[in-house]
């Protein structure tokens, strides 16, 4: 049983194919990162997923929450599913918290129409998640506004609000991101600590290597609009198998001494997708086959998967 | 003119009537050599930011003095000799460039305080982007055409077309994508060299200065809280903040390491 | 800090076309449909004389409310005017006001605007003040002060006109520069060099005039509803000038007589005047809103 399941998921945006042929699903209980640099198409995954696509957009292929369809159901419908048992929190957290409700009552709101609790018992309840947020002095905190909130905070807030309809999958769109370094790892470990050992699931959308390594039980790596490599996050992380994600993995510390480590070249405009692998280009084992047949992900017995000519499992 | 030399700069904003005034920048001092790097670190709101903006005279000291050799530019008309000597780099190079404009136009631009023809521009141009690994075919593109690596790589094309003896670097690869941050430090160490520039590098990204650094000042809440050699500092922090910074990139001295992925994933219903 | 942008999102387009200069634009966009409609408008109006088929300002009291016929193709209305003279006759007025209205108050309000904006503090206070002043006065009986000062005549109610709509171009002109006045390529612009004056110029100015051009259209609507809105208290336009806003309205009570004529066909020239403005506005805005939404 599976909560989320995407298969063959393809989004075209623009005239671009943003999204080519991704899959992936995700159990009760898992951490899935999608990690990805700019034009990767994580971000356009993601908002497949809560159908919030631009205006526009032509998708292909199926997605389901709980085996069912969203594609067969209503709008209404998926409306009701986003609010509820799909949640979302996104990176720009003072922004995605209305500026004119005190926080404390956005969090009931929402409490109170998933289980239709009294006022009150939303109230206590919404003090009740700012604190398990790790918010210091809950009670007064909730009758403030979000600007009082620093860019921590308000993330924290608005984990708070997403997770206050109990929903059985929570999206997050780099959550981290906009915060100071510092700040960042305590979010991720209150996350990790929010997710560890519940059944709910996560799927976490970021281009920060340390977060999936922090918080994530299973990854998805993408590049121009296609998965590269996909598996447990201990697996690929540590035993990465694509050229992609090795050379990826390598650049982050920047190269402890001397020369500093990146991939060279740029990722391909939109519009300019090769026709072959797109990391062709740019790879240091590519071979003729590479730049006419785009590979497939293929994957060995420990779920882990691979899209490349030259490097197998 | 060697020497960039910063004393004793303070910065208040005005909070108005209603409000406080905040201290943004308290009692900065630094030099900025030639062939040098000299890295300020800190996160929003360490007053980073507002060094810059006062070094760059974008902003007015409260107090303190700004010299470039011999004469104070901190207040007043800034000497156009001042503005070509110290150029910029942003930290997100899509909003460095006026989005209505295409590069070719805003590298043009650049050229402004040097009195050329418009042929020795596109000349200098030509070179200019040659020296970061572009070519014309930028020139005719909208900033948002071209990938973020490659605007950045304009951006710096644009802070050397001065021909500046200083530049500041603000926050270069954190808007950048992790596979080509290394390429823009290659860059910026090899026109260091190249051009015997002084780096005054803002970053709160500890590999960074790792990567560039050869002194570090760390500031929290618009003061200095340690200073010191690069190596120094960063393999034996004195103040807890620094250890913070460097904990939060896996690079603090195992007091609190990176957690790893959980030892054994949960079973899956 | 930032994160690194997705382009895939914000880029919807494919490989770009090469670029083209703003004064090219501009100039392409007037060169278009919208452009030759405008001036097919203008020059029917300034040709009048030779299109209309009677004279404008002579009623024939035994030909009242006609319907359109050959001899008066439009009708005639409730004193026995031409509807087709006049219409053809009312543009010159019309388009005179809104045209002059809109440019005049956009030359007035865009700098105005730039100057609140850029400068801030207590300029920008100062100014704000004053555009709600100027939106606070009632605008008829403002007019109806001014003309009894300035005398009753086609420049004054342009002039009027324009003073309405110099807050719109204030506030909204503000309201682009004043996010982009910190931006980093404005920072950059300063570090090497521009001075206050050539910054506007090249960097401010261009991005203000997206949603000036958009307004357009609006203020022509408006302008013309101004006048025939103070031509029916008598005022701006004495009857029996021919302009659009009032033929409508004296002809609006025959609607419900089934004597639609008198109201429809000017109805329809004001129609066509505001519809082409507006898609002449948002050509001009697509000319300058290039290089992305931003």
């Amino acid at each position: 049983m599976t909560v989320l399941d995407v298969a063959g998921l393809s989004v075209r945006l623009g005239g671009n194919d943003v999204v080519n042929d991704v899959s992936f699903s995700v159990a009760p209980g898992r951490r899935l990162g999608i990690l990805g640099e700019s034009g990767s198409g994580k971000t356009v995954t993601a908002l497949s997923i809560v159908d919030m696509l631009p205006d526009g957009a032509e998708t292909r292929g199926e997605i389901s929450f709980e085996n069912r369809q969203l594609n067969s159901m209503s709008s209404h419908e998926r409306r009701r599913l986003r609010g509820g048992s799909i949640a979302m929190v996104f990176q720009d957290a003072v922004a995605a918290l209305n500026p004119v409700i005190r926080i404390g009552d956005q969090i009931a709101d929402v409490y109170r129409r998933h289980t239709g609790a009294t006022k009150r018992a939303a109230h206590t309840r919404a003090v009740e998640l700012l604190g398990e947020m790790g918010i210091p002095v809950p009670a007064e905190r909730a009758r403030d506004y979000p600007h009082h909130f620093s860019g921590g905070m308000a993330q924290r807030a608005l984990l708070a609000l997403a997770l206050a309809g109990s929903p059985r999958l929570l999206i997050a769109d780099e959550p981290t991101s906009g915060l100071d370094t510092t700040v960042q790892a305590a979010v991720v470990d209150l996350i990790r600590g929010l997710f560890q050992g519940s059944q709910r699931a996560l799927v976490i959308i970021t281009h920060d290597v340390s977060v999936v390594e922090r918080l994530c039980t299973d990854v998805v790596v993408m590049y121009a609009g296609m998965v590269m490599e996909a598996g447990p996050a201990r697996e690929v992380l540590h035993q990465p198998a694509n050229p992609y994600t090795q050379r990826l993995l390598g650049s982050v510390e920047l190269g402890a001494s001397g020369k500093p480590a990146y991939i060279p070249g740029y990722a391909p405009q939109p519009w300019a997708l090769p026709q072959g692998c797109p990391f062709a280009d740019r790879c240091h084992l590519v071979e003729d086959r590479c730049r006419v047949e785009r590979p497939a992900l293929d994957f060995d017995d420990q779920g882990h998967g691979v899209a490349c000519h030259v490097v197998r499992l | 003119m060697s020497v960039l030399a910063v004393d004793g700069l303070r910065k208040v904003f005005s909070g108005g009537r209603a409000r406080k005034d905040v201290v943004a920048v308290d009692d900065f001092s630094c030099e900025v050599h030639r062939h040098h790097t000299l890295a300020l670190v800190g996160e929003s709101g360490s007053g980073t930011t507002t060094v810059a903006l006062l070094i760059l005279r974008l902003l007015s000291p409260t107090a303190g003095a700004i010299r470039l050799g011999q004469e104070d530019v901190s207040q007043g008309r800034v000497p156009v000799e001042y503005r070509r000597a110290v150029q910029i780099v942003f930290q997100n190079p899509l909003g460095a460039f006026n989005p209505r404009l295409t590069i070719g136009t805003s590298l043009h631009d650049a050229f402004r305080l040097r009195d050329l023809t418009r042929k020795e521009r596109a000349a200098e141009i030509a070179e200019l982007l040659d020296s970061v690994g572009l070519d014309g075919t930028v020139l005719g593109r909208y900033p948002t055409q071209v990938s973020g690596g490659q605007l950045q790589r304009i951006g710096i094309a644009r802070a050397l077309a001065t021909r500046p003896s200083f530049l500041v670097l603000d926050e270069p690869t954190s808007a950048l994508d992790m596979s080509i941050r290394g390429q823009i430090v290659e860059l910026l160490a090899t026109t260091q060299r190249e051009r015997g520039l002084g780096l005054l590098l803002i970053s709160h990204d500890m590999r960074v200065v790792r990567a560039m650094a050869d002194t570090v000042m760390v500031m929290y809440r618009g003061t200095v809280v340690e200073e010191g050699e690069a190596g120094q500092v960063l393999a034996k922090p004195s103040h807890s903040y620094t250890q913070d910074l460097l904990d939060a990139v896996g690079m603090g001295n195992g007091a609190h390491a990176t957690p790893q992925p959980d030892p054994k994933p949960e079973t899956s219903l | 800090m930032t994160t690194p942008v997705d382009p895939t999102i914000r880029v919807a387009s494919n490989e770009p076309d090469p670029p083209v200069g703003l004064g090219r634009r501009l100039r392409s966009a007037i060169v278009s449909v919208p452009g030759f409609f405008l001036g097919a408008l203008l020059l029917v109006s300034l040709l009048a004389p030779l299109i209309a088929t009677h004279d404008p300002l002579t009623p024939n009291p035994l030909a009242k409310l006609l319907p359109p016929s050959s001899e008066h193709i439009f009708g005639t209305d409730p004193f026995g005017f031409d509807v087709f003279s006049r219409t053809i006759y009312a543009g010159r007025l019309d388009l005179t006001v809104a045209l002059g209205s809109v440019l005049l108050g956009a030359a007035i309000g865009v700098p105005v605007g730039v100057a609140a904006g850029y400068l801030g503090g207590t300029v920008d206070s100062v100014l704000m003040r004053l555009t709600e002043v100027i939106q606070a006065f009632p605008p008829i009986l403002f007019a109806m002060l001014v003309f009894a000062g300035a005398g009753n005549n086609v420049a004054t109610l342009i002039g009027i006109i324009a003073f309405f709509n110099v807050p719109v171009y204030v506030r909204m002109v503000r309201a682009v520069i004043q996010p982009i006045r910190d931006a980093s390529y404005v920072r950059a612009a300063r570090a090497m060099g521009h001075g206050h004056m050539s910054l506007i110029w090249k960097h401010l100015l261009p991005n203000s005039l997206v949603p000036v051009f958009a307004q357009f259209a609006v203020s022509s609507g408006f302008a013309i509803q101004m006048v025939a809105g103070l031509s029916f208290l008598g005022l701006g336009v004495e009857f029996p000038r021919p302009e659009w806003g009032s033929m409508i309205s004296a002809g609006a009570n025959q609607i419900v007589f089934g004597q639609w004529w008198p109201s429809i066909f000017p109805g329809i020239a004001v129609f066509l005047a505001a519809l082409t403005l507006n898609a002449l506005g948002q050509r001009l805005r697509k000319a300058v809103l290039v290089g992305g939404p931003r």
